[in-house]
C-alpha cells in the first residue's frame, strides 16, 4: 500500500526513491521476459497453477479489465463495453475485444466460445466458480467487501494478475512510478498550499437534491490519502465505500475543499440553486471539478484518481 | 346516500398538520428561534445555517405539503370520478405509467425530460389510465376489476421499466432515490414549479364540484338534468391524471397517500365532494409530511438516507388493509368472468400444444446468437451443459405457477387470483430482501427455506382475513396488494443506495434462469410434476370447491382443509419457484385463462394443460432474454410480464370489445 502521507518528504528522500525506481526499472529491463513456464497465483481459494502464462484472458468485471489494460494486456472478453468507453474510458479498451454481456450475468456461452485459457472474476458464488471452471481455468478475487481494505484487495488482484502474466517487473515498475508520481503530486499540493492541503470531500453528483459521499474504503479517498490530504466529510467503509446523502450534509464542510467527480447527469442543476451557491466550501471558492474516472477500478486508478484530484485541488490553490 | 351532518374535524386536522411541521422545524434547525422568525418576515439569510433553512428545511416541508395535498387531491378525484374507494394514482396504473415515460424519456431524449417533465410524465399516466380504462370499461371503474387492471398495468410498466435501468445501469443510479420518492429540495425552483401546477388542478377541481354533487345523487339524474356528465367526468379525471403526473415528476413515486387520504377522509366524517376534498388534500398534507419527518429521522441515523417515499408504503399498506376491510361494498364482490373456450379440449387443440411444446424446446435448445451471428445448431455438450438447467428450470417454474394459478383462480373463485397477484410471490420475495438486507449475504444463496416462510406467512394472513369475511375477492385483493406494496418499499430502500448491489437485486427481481442450478432446475421440475400428479387425484376435490362451499359440503368435502391443504400447496409452490429464480409475474394468471381458451375448461384438464402452457411460455420467454439483445441477457421473468402481461391486456381489451 502507498502510505505517502508525509508530503513534506526531504528533497533526499524524492531522489532516493527515484533511483530505487530508476533501478527496478533497469534490472527488469535486464531480466529476460518470464520463461514460458508454469506458475502459480494465489486467489481467494488458495495457490491456482496454470502450465504457461495464459494469454487468452477473459475478465468479468471493469476493475480487473482495467487491471489487465493497465499491464499492457487487452482482455479477450470483458462486459458491457460501450459503458466501459463512457464511464471508465482510461486505459481505453482496444477495439477487438468481445463484449460478454452484463457484468452481473456475463454470458456463459459467449465466453465459452472464446476459447479463453484463463477467466478472472471478482465477488462471485462458489457455485458461480464451478461453472466457469467447466469453461476455462478461473481466478477469483475477493474485490469488494465491507470487511475488507478493498484497495490492498485491487493491489493484490494487480499483482497477482501481474505474476499470472509474466510481468511482474512491469507492474513492480508502474507501481514504483505511481507511487512516485503521487509523492511528487503530493509534494506540489503542500508547496502550493503551503504547508498542509485543505481537508477535501470528494462527491459525486446524484440530482439537484442528492450526492455520493466517498469515504473508508473507496479509491478516491485513498487516492486523497496518499495525496496528504485528509479527507473532510469521512463515511464508515462500507462495500463500495459510497453514502448517498442530501445536498446539505456538505454544509459540513466548513473549511475544507469539494471536489466533485465527473459526469454529472442530472445533478448539474444542482449548481443553479442558492443552497448550493452558498455552501461554505463553495461560497469561499473552494469547490473543483476532477475526472471523469471510474470510482471502482483497479489499482492503478488510485493514480487517475490522484493525478485528477491532484490537479483540482491545484486549480483551486491558484 | 344519507347525508349525515357533517362534523368534519377540520381544526384537528389543521393541528395535526401544524404539529408535524413543527416537528421538522425543532428537529432540523439549527439557528435561534427569533433569527428564524426574522427570516420568515424577509430578513436576507447570511450564514449557511440560516441559508439551510430557507433553501433546504423549508422548502423540503413545503414540498411535502404541496405533493401530500396534490396525490390526497388526485386520489380524492379518481375514487369520487369511479365511486371506487381503492381508486387512486397508483392503483389505476396512473403512477407506474409516470414513472416509466420518464424513465424511458432520460434514456432516449434527455432534452425532453429537462424541458417537458410534467408533458413526458402526464402522457405516461394518461397511457397507463387509458389502458386501465379500457380493461376495466367504464362500468368496471366502480370495483375491483379497475384495481386488478391496474396491478396488471403496474406489473407490465415495472418490468419495462426495470428492464431499462438494468440495462444502461451506470446512467440510472440517480433515479433509484428519485423511483422511491425523494423529498430532498435545494432551493425553491422546484417548488416554484409544482405551486402553480398544482393551484391550476385545484381550481378545476373546485369548478367540477358541482358534478361530483350531482354524480353521487346519481348519473342518471344528472343526465335527467340535461347535463351531460362525460366531459365533466373526462375533464376530473384529467386532472387527478396531472396531480399524479407532476407529484412523480417533481419529488418521484410516492406511493399510497392518494388511497389512504380519502379513505381516512371518509372516516373522519366528510361527506360531500367539498369536504371530501378538503380532508382529502388536508389528511395527505398531513401524512406526507409525517412520513417524511420519519424519513429524516431515519436518514439521520443511518449511513445512506432514506426516501420518503418508501416510508409511505411500508406504513401505507398495512393501514390501508386495517381501514378497508370491514367497508366492503357489493360491487367489491362482482365476479369477473374471462373468455370461455370449447367446452372440451378436442384433439386438434391438444395436437397443437404438443406443437407448441414441441417447437419452443427446439428453439431453445438449438437456436441462438453467438459471436459469429445466429446459430441452428444442436448445442455441443459444454454449450448443453449450460442451457439445459435454464430451459428446464424456466419449464419448472412456468408449470408451477401455472399450477398455482389454477389452484388458486379455483379455491378463491376469482378469475385474476394467481400467487402474484395474491402476494404470494411477494411474501417470498419480502422475505429473501430483508434476509439479504439484514444479514448481507447474497439474494443468489439465501435459499427455499426463507422464500417459503414468507409464501406461507401470506397465505396464513390471507386463511385469516378470508374466513372472517367470506372469501370476499376485494379482501384477497387487497391483502395481496398492500403485501405488495411493502415488499416493494423495502426493495426501493435497498435499492436506493444505487450502488452494484441494488442492480443486482433489480436482476433478481426480474427472475432470471441465469443462475439456476441442474439441482434446482431438476428439483423445481420433480416439485412440478409432482404437484401437477397431486391436482390431478384431487381434481374432484378442486372442482367441488370452485362449485360453492355448500356444493362442496354437501358432496362431504370438509371445505375448511380442503382449502387450507389447497392454498399451502399454492403458496409452496410459488415459494419453490421465487427461490430458485426469483420472482415469476403473470404466468400464473394467463396461463389457466389460455388453458380454459383452448377447452381445458373442466378441473382434470385444466391442471393438466395450464402447466404445459405456462411452461412453454416460459421456456421461450427465457429463449427470448437470451438472444434478443445478445450478449445481454434479459431476465425471463421480464419477458414473460412483458409477453403475458401485453397478452392479458389484449384479452381484457377484446373481452371488453366483444361485449360492445
Amino acid at each position: 500500500m502507498i502510505r505517502a502521507r508525509t508530503p513534506r518528504r526531504s528533497a533526499g528522500a524524492v531522489f532516493r526513491a527515484l533511483l530505487l525506481a530508476l533501478s527496478t526499472a533497469l534490472s527488469a529491463a535486464a531480466l529476460p521476459a518470464f520463461a514460458d513456464g508454469p506458475v502459480s497465483v494465489t486467489d481467494r481459494r488458495g495457490p491456482q497453477s496454470f502450465e504457461a502464462p495464459p494469454e487468452r484472458i477473459v475478465v468479468l468485471d471493469w476493475a480487473l479489465a482495467e487491471a489487465l489494460l493497465d499491464l499492457g494486456i487487452a482482455p479477450l472478453g470483458a462486459p458491457e463495453l460501450t459503458l466501459y468507453r463512457d464511464w471508465v474510458g482510461t486505459p481505453a479498451m482496444p477495439e477487438g475485444v468481445t463484449d460478454i454481456g452484463l457484468r452481473s450475468a456475463p454470458n456463459l456461452e459467449t465466453i465459452a466460445s472464446l476459447e479463453s485459457q484463463a477467466i478472472v472474476a471478482a465477488d462471485l458464488s462458489a457455485q458461480e466458480v464451478a461453472r466457469l471452471e467447466a469453461i476455462a481455468p478461473v481466478l477469483v478475487f475477493d474485490a469488494w467487501s465491507a470487511d475488507h481494505d478493498n484497495l490492498a484487495a485491487q493491489r493484490e488482484i494487480f499483482l497477482e494478475l501481474a505474476l499470472l502474466t509474466g510481468r511482474t517487473a512491469r507492474a513492480e515498475r508502474l507501481l514504483s512510478e505511481m507511487e512516485t508520481e503521487i509523492t511528487r503530486r503530493a509534494e506540489a499540493l503542500a508547496r502550493a498550499y503551503g504547508g498542509t492541503p485543505p481537508d477535501t470531500a470528494v462527491i459525486r453528483l446524484n440530482d439537484a437534491a442528492t450526492l455520493w459521499v466517498y469515504g473508508e474504503n473507496a479509491v478516491p479517498t485513498a487516492a486523497l490519502e496518499a495525496l496528504g490530504v485528509a479527507n473532510a466529510l469521512p463515511q464508515p467503509p462500507s462495500r463500495w465505500g459510497v453514502a448517498q446523502k442530501n445536498l446539505d450534509a456538505l454544509a459540513e464542510v466548513e473549511e475544507g475543499a469539494i471536489i466533485a467527480i465527473r459526469p454529472h447527469m442530472a445533478g448539474a442543476q444542482v449548481f443553479e440553486s442558492p443552497l448550493w451557491q452558498k455552501l461554505p466550501a463553495v461560497a469561499a471558492g473552494r469547490y473543483a471539478e476532477a475526472g471523469p474516472v471510474w470510482s471502482y477500478g483497479g489499482y492503478l486508478s488510485l493514480l487517475r484518481h490522484a493525478r485528477a484530484l491532484s490537479d483540482a485541488l491545484l486549480a483551486l490553490a491558484e | 346516500m344519507i347525508a349525515r351532518p357533517a362534523r368534519l374535524p377540520l381544526p384537528g386536522l389543521l393541528a395535526l398538520t401544524l404539529a408535524l411541521v413543527a416537528g421538522h422545524l425543532i428537529l432540523r434547525i439549527e439557528i435561534a428561534p427569533a433569527r428564524f422568525l426574522a427570516l420568515l418576515t424577509g430578513t436576507e439569510a447570511q450564514s449557511f445555517a440560516e441559508i439551510r433553512v430557507t433553501h433546504a428545511v423549508l422548502p423540503r416541508i413545503a414540498m411535502g405539503l404541496a405533493v401530500g395535498a396534490a396525490l390526497g387531491l388526485a386520489g380524492s378525484l379518481f375514487q369520487q370520478i369511479t365511486g371506487n374507494r381503492l381508486a387512486s394514482p397508483l392503483t389505476l396504473g396512473a403512477a407506474s405509467g409516470a414513472w416509466l415515460a420518464v424513465v424511458v424519456a432520460t434514456l432516449a431524449a434527455p432534452a425532453l425530460v429537462a424541458g417537458a417533465r410534467e408533458w413526458v410524465s402526464l402522457a405516461g399516466a394518461c397511457l397507463a389510465f387509458a389502458l386501465v380504462l379500457g380493461i376495466a370499461g367504464l362500468r368496471g371503474l366502480l370495483g375491483l376489476r379497475a384495481v386488478l387492471a391496474g396491478m396488471a398495468v403496474n406489473l407490465l410498466f415495472e418490468a419495462l421499466a426495470g428492464a431499462l435501468v438494468l440495462l444502461e445501469s451506470p446512467y440510472f443510479s440517480h433515479l433509484f432515490v428519485w423511483g422511491a420518492g425523494d423529498l430532498g429540495q435545494s432551493g425553491w425552483q422546484s417548488l416554484t414549479w409544482v405551486l402553480p401546477r398544482l393551484g391550476l388542478a385545484a381550481l378545476g377541481a373546485l369548478a367540477g364540484l358541482r358534478v361530483l354533487g350531482l354524480l353521487r345523487a346519481g348519473a342518471g339524474g344528472a343526465e335527467a338534468r340535461g347535463l351531460s356528465l362525460a366531459p365533466w367526468l373526462g375533464g376530473l379525471a384529467l386532472i387527478a391524471l396531472f396531480l399524479t403526473a407532476i407529484s412523480v415528476a417533481a419529488v418521484g413515486m410516492i406511493g399510497f397517500i392518494g388511497l389512504l387520504a380519502p379513505n381516512l377522509a371518509r372516516a373522519c366524517g366528510a361527506r360531500r365532494p367539498a369536504q371530501e376534498i378538503l380532508a382529502s388534500a388536508l389528511i395527505g398534507a398531513a401524512l406526507l409530511t409525517g412520513a417524511d419527518l420519519a424519513a429524516v429521522l431515519m436518514s439521520g441515523a443511518l449511513p445512506d438516507m432514506v426516501p420518503t417515499g418508501a416510508l409511505t408504503a411500508l406504513g401505507g399498506a398495512p393501514a390501508l388493509v386495517l381501514l378497508l376491510r370491514r367497508r366492503l361494498g357489493a360491487a367489491d364482490h362482482a365476479a369477473l368472468e374471462m373468455p370461455q373456450g370449447p367446452a372440451r379440449l378436442r384433439p386438434v387443440a391438444l395436437a397443437a400444444l404438443a406443437l407448441c411444446a414441441g417447437s419452443a424446446l427446439v428453439l431453445a435448445l438449438a437456436l441462438a446468437q453467438g459471436p459469429g451471428g445466429w446459430q441452428f445448431t444442436w448445442p455441443e455438450p459444454m454449450t448443453l451443459s449450460f442451457r439445459w438447467p435454464r430451459i428446464l428450470g424456466a419449464a419448472g417454474a412456468g408449470a408451477a405457477m401455472a399450477l398455482s394459478g389454477v389452484i388458486l383462480q379455483r379455491v378463491i373463485r376469482n378469475p385474476l387470483a394467481s400467487p402474484e397477484v395474491l402476494g404470494m410471490s411477494s411474501g417470498a420475495s419480502f422475505a429473501l430482501v430483508l434476509t439479504t438486507l439484514l444479514t448481507g449475504v447474497s439474494i443468489h444463496s439465501v435459499g427455499a427455506g426463507v422464500a417459503l416462510a414468507g409464501s406461507l406467512g401470506v397465505m396464513v394472513l390471507l386463511l385469516a382475513l378470508v374466513r372472517r369475511h367470506g372469501n370476499a375477492p376485494m379482501v384477497v385483493a387487497l391483502v395481496g396488494i398492500s403485501l405488495g406494496a411493502v415488499l416493494d418499499a423495502l426493495v426501493k430502500i435497498a435499492l436506493a443506495a444505487g450502488t452494484a448491489d441494488s442492480f443486482a437485486i433489480l436482476g433478481w427481481l426480474g427472475g432470471s434462469t441465469y443462475r439456476v442450478s441442474p439441482g434446482g432446475a431438476l428439483s423445481l421440475a420433480g416439485v412440478s410434476l409432482a404437484g401437477v400428479a397431486a391436482a390431478w387425484a384431487g381434481r374432484r376435490w378442486l372442482t367441488l370447491i370452485a362449485a360453492g362451499d355448500a356444493v362442496a359440503e354437501a358432496r362431504g368435502l370438509a371445505i375448511a382443509k380442503a382449502r387450507a391443504g389447497c392454498l399451502a400447496g399454492a403458496a409452496a409452490l410459488a415459494a419453490l419457484v421465487t427461490a430458485v429464480m426469483g420472482p415469476v409475474s403473470f404466468v400464473g394468471l394467463l396461463a389457466p385463462h389460455l388453458a380454459t381458451l383452448i377447452g381445458a375448461r373442466r378441473a382434470g384438464p385444466q391442471v393438466l394443460a395450464a402447466p404445459v402452457i405456462g411452461a412453454v411460455l416460459m421456456v421461450v420467454s427465457d429463449w427470448m432474454g437470451r438472444v434478443l439483445l445478445y450478449p445481454m441477457q434479459l431476465p425471463a421473468g421480464t419477458i414473460a410480464a412483458l409477453l403475458g402481461g401485453g397478452f392479458f391486456l389484449v384479452t381484457l381489451l377484446r373481452l371488453r370489445g366483444g361485449r360492445g
